[in-house]
């Protein structure tokens, strides 16, 4: 498509980013969100009222900047890759801790009746102490093939990835997206620069290149939005960030 | 020049740790449990039923050995049973559950907002543990032999208490009454010995050990482990998010259970949690 051109983008970190999943959060993702949430405000600031994703059996697929990879089969994903650490200060993730309480004060002022206890030690409102996984790193990387332009203006509405943002992990304190030439398209489109899978591929997307390592087959999201039932698949999974 | 070396062994140290003093007389008494009740050991595949039973393989090699199949084990503690059963050469007895775990959270209706509650809840503990070890007791006699630990929970710990006193009152000669022994004494002759209502009898022969005392234990004898352990402990799992019984129930979650399988086995938590989607709120 005219415009769209191999190219890297980079988020320098604060301190590293915080995460669930075993790979890195994918930029047709990140994308997906900043045009979702400008979307939202807009229809927001109309009176009106947006419905929710899980309502929706079939979610529209939204217009992002970037390249479509076809397969045979018909089906089809957004040219980009998951994000990439660099500089990482250990290869295994920093485990912290975030704990939560029910606030049973504000509980009481919701609801009209509440039973005599509710438990903090057992039950849906138990307190929590949860670990946070946290890849210690200066910056995070991703391929894809897109519009340069746009995808820049995109990004510079965000300003934290990953998990726990608003307790101030995931600051990104600069996006770069360069263009590069260089790279294959096939690799810009699937690949992390160290030559492992970078994001969840059918096996169609595969065949006719040389073996790569993955993370398993497993069923995952092929495009945004990811946790969409209607958007799970049996893929070839990412490289694992832990492998 | 030469490369240096890794160090130290921590693994090498723990081996050279000095066993238990209480481990002196535990042949004795495992082998006065089976000559009272027979029976036989559960084996879970985790790291305190692998001490257990490396103990007891020392006074009676044929024992049998029980595992009771949840239907929800990590992928590797099936390979490894077989790899423990021909190394150890177990007779191993395999007593699966008369429903999985995961079919027993999924009918419970508490893992997806919105499915229907059932009238009633079938008791985990009851199709899991209950069930069948009394198929295993009717096969085996009414002992049983258990990697139980009082440091794992307060209610095992309080399990053991309760016991210790109820065996010190009504299986005890005078000679081991409060005041006419030590403690410790009293406690490596009557502790870890668990009588039911049914008439069955359980003992765990490392009832009071500690973490610690277990690893170093299987370091000293170079015992294989379960490789989930290895595993959990790559990603960062702290101590007690290290266990290798079935994935997932409704215990830990609030201290990250399911965190800790979404990232060492993540085909395996996108499935479950298609099955059971509350499992994403836990991670």
């Amino acid at each position: 498509m005219t415009g769209h051109v191999p190219l890297t983008v980079r988020a320098e970190l604060a301190g590293g980013i915080a995460q669930a999943a075993p790979w890195g959060i994918a930029l047709d993702g990140l994308l997906a969100s900043a045009l979702w949430a400008d979307h939202k405000a807009a229809v927001h600031a109309a009176g009106q009222v947006t419905d929710r994703l899980i309502d929706t059996p079939d979610p529209d697929d939204l217009d992002l900047p970037l390249a479509r990879c076809t397969t045979d089969a018909g089906g089809w994903h957004w040219a980009a890759t998951c994000a990439h650490p660099e500089d990482q200060a250990s290869p295994l993730p920093e485990v912290r801790h975030w704990t939560g309480r029910t606030d049973h004060r504000a509980m009481e002022q919701l609801v009209a009746g509440l039973p005599a206890t509710v438990s903090d030690r057992q039950g849906r409102y138990r307190a929590r102490r949860m670990p946070l996984l946290v890849t210690t790193c200066r910056a995070v990387s991703w391929r894809a093939i897109g519009d340069v332009e746009a995808i820049t203006a995109l990004l510079q509405t965000v300003t934290a990835i990953g998990k726990k943002r608003s307790q101030g992990e995931g600051h990104v304190l600069a996006w770069t997206v360069t263009p590069d030439p260089t790279l294959e398209a096939w690799d810009a489109a699937h690949l992390h620069p160290d030559g492992t899978l970078g994001r969840p591929t059918p096996a169609g997307c595969l065949a006719g290149h040389p073996p790569v390592l993955d993370g398993g087959r497993g069923t995952a999201g092929l495009r945004p939005p990811y946790m969409h039932p209607a958007r799970q698949q049996l893929l070839h999974l990412p490289a694992l960030l832990d492998s | 020049m030469t490369q240096p070396g890794p160090g130290l062994d921590v693994h090498a140290l723990r081996a050279l740790q000095r066993p238990r003093a209480a481990a002196a007389g535990l042949a004795e008494r495992i082998t006065a449990h089976l000559d009272a009740h027979d029976g036989y050991v559960a084996f879970s595949g985790g790291k305190d039923s692998l001490a257990v039973l490396h103990q007891i393989l020392a006074v009676e090699p044929n024992v049998p050995v029980a595992f009771f199949d949840s239907g929800f084990e990590f992928p590797e503690t099936y390979r490894y049973l077989e790899q423990i059963t021909d190394q150890l050469h177990l007779d191993l007895h395999w007593y699966s559950a008369r429903q999985t775990t995961l079919e027993v959270l999924t009918a419970s209706g508490a893992w997806d907002h919105d499915a229907a509650a059932p009238a009633q809840r079938t008791d985990l503990h009851q199709v899991l543990i209950t069930e069948p070890a009394s198929r295993a007791h009717r096969d085996h006699g009414p002992g049983e032999l258990w990697g139980v630990r009082a440091q794992e929970s307060r209610g095992r710990a309080a399990l053991y208490a309760n016991a210790l006193r109820t065996e010190l009152a009504q299986h005890c000669t005078d000679d081991c009454r409060p005041g006419a022994t030590h403690e410790a004494a009293r406690r490596a002759r009557h502790g870890g010995i668990v009588r039911r209502l049914d008439g069955t009898v359980a003992f765990g022969p490392i009832w009071d050990w500690r973490t610690p005392d277990v690893w170093a234990y299987l370091a000293r004898y170079q015992l294989t482990v379960n490789p989930v352990y290895a595993k959990l402990r790559a990603l960062g799992a702290p101590e007690h998010a290290q266990r290798v019984s079935h994935m997932l129930d409704g215990s830990q979650l609030e201290q990250g259970r399911a965190t800790w399988l979404r990232r060492g086995w993540p085909q395996l938590f996108e499935e479950l949690a298609a099955v059971i989607p509350r499992l994403r709120e836990f991670v």
